[in-house]
């Protein structure tokens, strides 16, 4: 079963969206570990100072200025900060090799991770934008003529929300970003 | 099209036979071709913007631009190429054997649309190594070729100008030592301000 990662908007004036996913990927994983120590509920009151502090940490940890964030600065902080994030290796691989890869990880039954890519929309654009993947739709063999899909969370505040591309879709918009990725957990 | 294209021996027996490559190589010359192939090529950008089969070069190590593009070539334009030539030019289409059409074809489309397509790569992988590098909100200007390596303008949508550059080598790969740093786009940024 793959975590439920929430939808988490980036806030106005944030130039990146890379911070944002690092949050929604950390609350998916407190989720998680809430429900498995049988709380049915998570505590609401967490007020909305605390959720901007955490944010914040998040942020400062991604080294976030008017540049945006940078992946390698973002993955040694988030280290540094002492969450376990790392690189997915899925650069320099032929692309269904690493769309298998991003499947295996996203959907693993024991411990599923959901992966922050990069997606750029064509590959004229060289606009960068970060998702997280939350889980793959549908399969490639299956004879229901239903597409395969990705779902998304993006925290892009015009787009943003949960949203699906077809499986060949995300893997162009993936490739064309370099096929980058990264995992965040709580260390 | 003006001309007649004769490409078998002339009847009267008293002239020497028109050599056909000769005779091809006259026609493809023709400035009437030569806009037809130059349709071809906008044509051909058009499929490739569109085709699900182009990807950006991935390597575990050096990537080699030629290599793909080569291979992209070979695997996915011959159909798109063959079908085009058949629609501008379908009286030399009926005339010439296809693998001299495919041959026409490459020589004459393919050098308008590689430049193009390169350009297109060396941008995409220089805008994968700036957000790596440098940022993920920079801008990305297109690609120069200044003899010996590529040169990528990188930038912030509030500056004019471009604050540093990425260089590639010619087979797409950067060249971090000549390349500019986050910290000098830091300083640039704060000098400006």
């Amino acid at each position: 079963m793959p975590l439920d990662v929430p939808v988490v908007l980036q806030p106005f004036g944030s130039s990146s969206c890379v911070p944002t996913c690092v949050y929604a990927v950390l609350r998916a994983f407190e989720a998680d570990e809430t429900a498995e120590n049988g709380d049915t509920e998570r505590e609401d009151d967490e007020d909305d100072e605390a959720e901007q502090a955490r944010r914040d940490e998040v942020s400062e940890l991604c080294e976030e200025t008017e540049l945006g964030c940078d992946l390698d600065t973002v993955i040694t902080g988030l280290k540094q900060g002492g969450y376990d994030a790392d690189w997915f290796p899925s650069r320099g691989k032929s692309l269904p090799d690493a769309l298998k890869l991003l499947r295996d990880s996203v959907m693993d039954p024991d411990d599923p991770q959901p992966v922050i890519v990069s997606l750029q929309t064509d590959i004229r654009s060289a606009d960068d934008h970060a998702v997280v993947v939350r889980r793959f739709l549908g399969n490639r063999n299956n004879t229901t003529g239903l597409e395969p899909m990705v779902e998304l969370m993006d925290p892009d505040h015009s787009r943003g929300g949960i949203r699906k591309l077809s499986l060949q879709e995300f893997g162009r918009q993936w490739n064309f970003a370099g096929q980058r990725a990264f995992t965040v957990r709580p260390g | 099209m003006s001309k007649t294209l004769t490409l078998t021996a002339p009847s009267d027996g008293g002239t020497a036979p028109q050599d056909p490559m000769a005779v091809l190589r006259e026609w493809v010359s023709d400035p009437e071709i030569q806009a037809a192939f130059s349709r071809m090529a906008v044509s051909l950008k058009e499929i490739v913007l569109g085709d699900s089969a182009v990807l950006l070069p991935q390597a575990q190590e050096r990537i080699v631009l030629s290599q793909w593009m080569e291979q992209y070539r070979g695997k996915h334009f011959a159909t798109d190429l063959e079908r085009l030539f058949r629609r501008e030019l379908p009286v030399l289409f009926g005339l010439v054997r296809p693998g001299l059409i495919k041959q026409i074809a490459f020589e004459n489309v393919w050098p308008q649309v590689e430049p193009w397509l390169k350009a297109i790569f060396v941008r995409a992988l220089a805008a994968a190594w700036a957000h790596d590098k440098i940022g993920d909100a920079v801008t990305v200007d297109q690609p120069a070729w200044d003899g010996a390596y590529w040169v990528v303008p990188i930038g912030l949508p509030r500056f004019d100008s471009p604050l540093g550059h990425v260089t590639l080598d010619e087979e797409g790969n950067v060249v971090p030592q000549e390349s500019a740093t986050k910290a000098d786009f830091l300083r640039t940024i704060k000098h400006a301000a």
